[in-house]
């Protein structure tokens, strides 16, 4: 036998969950407003197809350095080298806006590599502010080719000096000698990126965005399901809600259950659009399912701490965007945590988008289970648990009083 | 049916309730009449389990509202003084969805919803949304839930406020129907011709207490033959006017302009009362004499009209 209290929470979210489909507002906001959205940045940032590499200006002397470098960069798939006769026209290039960054190499080659000179390798590089998350990648790559050609050079100097030739002529032939193996580690052997995708998935920013945009909905919807709860209060429902088989806590779980069901719907249409029109692979299914449902209940307790600070109609719609604002700024619904300074990436631990978007990630780009997302989707229903408890108690403590 | 003894409530330094004790037989239509603050409205939230109460003690049908929650919920049918309904929902889902909170269900849900529906004279309006209804209709379908799932004892709070004549002769005669069928009925007001017409017992609440109780002939001899004189003036009189007044009247209180006189004989001595003011030098801008009634007993215990 169900006890009344489970059946009067069923009624509650059943009538809660028909209003809402019989309003337009509902309709366009949770399903169609991601559907537009997942179209938008579908269309944008080209689905799952891979980007197209940006420019980078080299200067540099035509010469096997140079070729090797040209090469390690083309190998990330992000950028495509372009080779200018002057260091103004290819500063130029990035100050237009054409190339994303300009890397100037020395005029040195192999065979001045293998001779003792006493100078370091002097490289410029500079980077367009506004690619900076490619270009930070160029630099990189850049930093780690140069350290590799510095670690050959240095290990070649040592070889020379260990050897003490004691003539010129003699150095010079056994540099001679030398050159065939450091050709060789420089360029066949030497530092290479390889793009390639994981178990069938790539990382893309559509991917990323999709999903980060779908968690901010959530959190949409989570602010104007707490507005309902005020709504009953202003009409006085409340009154007969609390006065049949309820009480002011499973009211707050009937009201709670109706957000994680909408929360649902609209997240796991982001995912189902992305998998439906841009092929986009979200990992093993029922880790998937677990991480929109995590996140749904989630979104559920955060109206649950929405409506226990706020009072009026007005508090709910200021707090809710404040908080809506800065959890989505800090948990990476606007750009990636990993661009953030350090201590707002900590900071970024305490909003939910953080730990949901992490786990649609883990799940898509690396390929990861159920298992290794555990962390987050405890997280999340902690973070639900917390948000139900507080909501709860503070309606109870406002309908006493 | 219902027994509350010594009932307080207060809200932080807020006496709301202060010692509050009546009851309300099986099938009894009892009237709590009030001004509006007097505690009319606190006393029902906690009747309706709304409110734990500070002091005192309430049983509906022998069950203590502190303690068998539960059971005394399933016994009381509440309308609120607002009208609790979703206005995005029909007349009838509004009743469906309140029968369904207690746990009914199939046919015998939908055959209660259109009794009441029929009840309230809005059966032909059942599947409009309520946000379409006009406040009277409203106010019916607010009744009508409150009944969906057969209560032993509804409480009505105010539920004529603010609406047309035909819609209030319907809800009254639906209380007097109500309780025909054996429904006790816990029915607050400050409208002294409501609580005349449908109340057989009547207490008068005032700052939390209840000040008087009784029937109404037992309440109206508390008033005696006293006839209350309402008298508007121009402006207001100097201090000491009272005192000119009171060798006509039994009472006399001021308020404003308002001078109000409880007289045993009103003819005989309104010409000496407007003789007196005119020597005062004030004007009278309007007067009424009221037949005696609860706003009398009102007056008589308060010093106050019902209606301030």
């Amino acid at each position: 036998m169900i006890p009344l209290v489970l059946k009067a929470i069923y009624r509650v979210t059943e009538r809660d969950l028909v209003a809402q489909l019989r309003s337009r507002a509902f309709f366009v906001q949770t399903l169609l407003l991601p559907m537009i959205l997942t179209l938008i940045i579908g269309t944008a940032l080209g689905g799952q197809r891979k980007l197209e590499p940006s420019p980078v200006a080299l200067f540099a002397p035509n010469n096997e350095i140079s070729t090797a470098l040209t090469s390690t960069i083309n190998s990330t798939g992000i950028a495509l080298v372009e080779q200018f006769s002057s260091a103004a026209a290819a500063r130029a290039s990035v100050q237009s806006g054409h190339a994303i960054a300009v890397i100037e190499l020395p005029n040195i080659n192999f065979r001045a590599l293998a001779r003792p000179i006493d100078q370091s390798l002097k490289v410029k590089l500079g980077l367009d502010p506004g690619n900076q998350y490619r270009g930070r990648v160029i630099e990189q790559v850049t930093r780690s080719y140069l350290a590799q050609l510095e670690a050959v050079r240095a290990s070649l100097l040592g070889a020379v000096r260990a050897l003490k030739p004691s003539t010129a002529q003699e150095l010079g032939a056994f540099s001679e000698s030398l050159l065939p193996v450091v050709r060789k580690r420089l360029t066949t052997d030497g530092f290479s990126v390889s793009a390639q995708d994981s178990g069938g998935r790539s990382a893309g920013f559509f991917a990323y965005y999709a999903v980060a945009f779908g968690v901010m909905f959530t959190l949409m919807s989570a602010t104007n399901s707490a507005g309902g709860i005020l709504d009953e209060i202003e009409r006085g429902t409340i009154m007969r809600l609390l006065s049949a088989p309820l009480t002011p806590k499973s009211l707050i779980v009937a009201k709670f259950l109706a957000l994680l069901v909408v929360a649902v719907v609209q997240l796991g249409s982001f995912v189902l659009l992305t998998a439906l029109l841009y092929g986009v692979q979200w990992g093993e299914p029922w880790a998937v399912f677990c991480t929109v449902l995590a996140t749904a209940a989630a979104a559920a307790g955060f109206g649950g701490i929405v409506i226990g600070i706020s009072q009026t109609h007005e508090q709910v719609n200021v707090i809710g965007l404040a908080f809506l604002l800065v959890m989505s700024l800090l948990g990476g619904s606007m750009w990636p945590i990993e661009t953030l300074p350090g201590l707002a990436q900590q900071f970024s631990k305490l909003t939910f988008n953080r730990w949901s978007i992490e786990a649609f990630q883990n799940l898509h780009a690396v390929g990861q289970g159920l298992t290794d997302i555990r962390l987050n989707l405890l997280v999340l229903a902690g973070m639900a648990v917390v948000g139900l408890a507080f909501g709860a108690a503070r309606l109870e403590t406002r309908f006493k009083s | 049916m219902l027994e509350v003894k010594g009932l307080q409530k207060r809200y932080g330094s807020y006496v709301a309730v202060e010692d509050v004790s009546f009851s309300v037989a099986s099938g009894e239509v009892y009237g709590l009449l009030g001004p509006n603050g007097a505690g009319k409205s606190s006393t029902i939230k906690v009747l309706s389990c709304l409110a734990k109460p500070d002091a005192g003690s309430v049983t509906i049908d022998g069950f203590d509202i502190v303690k068998d929650v539960g059971q005394v919920k399933n016994r009381i049918g509440i309308v609120p003084q607002d009208i609790a309904l979703y206005e995005d929902f029909s007349a009838r889902e509004n009743l469906l969805f309140f029968g369904r909170l207690y746990g009914l269900g199939g046919k015998s849900l939908r055959i209660r919803a259109d009794e009441l529906l029929e009840d309230v004279g809005l059966l032909d309006r059942a599947r409009d949304k309520v946000g379409t209804f006009s406040g009277g209709m409203k106010r019916r379908i607010n009744i009508a839930a409150g009944l969906m799932h057969n209560p032993k004892i509804v409480y009505l709070d105010e539920p004529t406020v603010g609406i047309d004549p035909q819609s209030r002769r319907l809800i009254l005669d639906l209380v007097k129907k109500l309780n025909a069928d054996g429904l006790s009925v816990l029915y607050t007001t400050h409208y002294m011709e409501e609580a005349e017409e449908l109340c057989n017992r009547i207490g008068v609440i005032d700052h939390g207490k209840i000040i008087a109780e009784g029937t109404l002939p037992e309440l109206r001899a508390i008033a005696g033959e006293l006839t209350p004189i309402h008298i508007a003036l121009r402006d207001a009189p100097k201090a000491g006017t009272i005192r000119e007044l009171e060798p006509f009247a039994q009472t006399v209180s001021l308020e404003g302009t308002d001078l109000t006189l409880l007289c045993r004989e009103p003819r005989e001595v309104l010409p000496q009362i407007l003789t007196k003011l005119s020597s005062l030098g004030l004007s009278v801008h309007h007067l009424e004499i009221e037949e005696p009634g609860l706003e009398t007993v009102f007056l008589k215990l308060t010093g106050r009209r019902l209606r301030d």
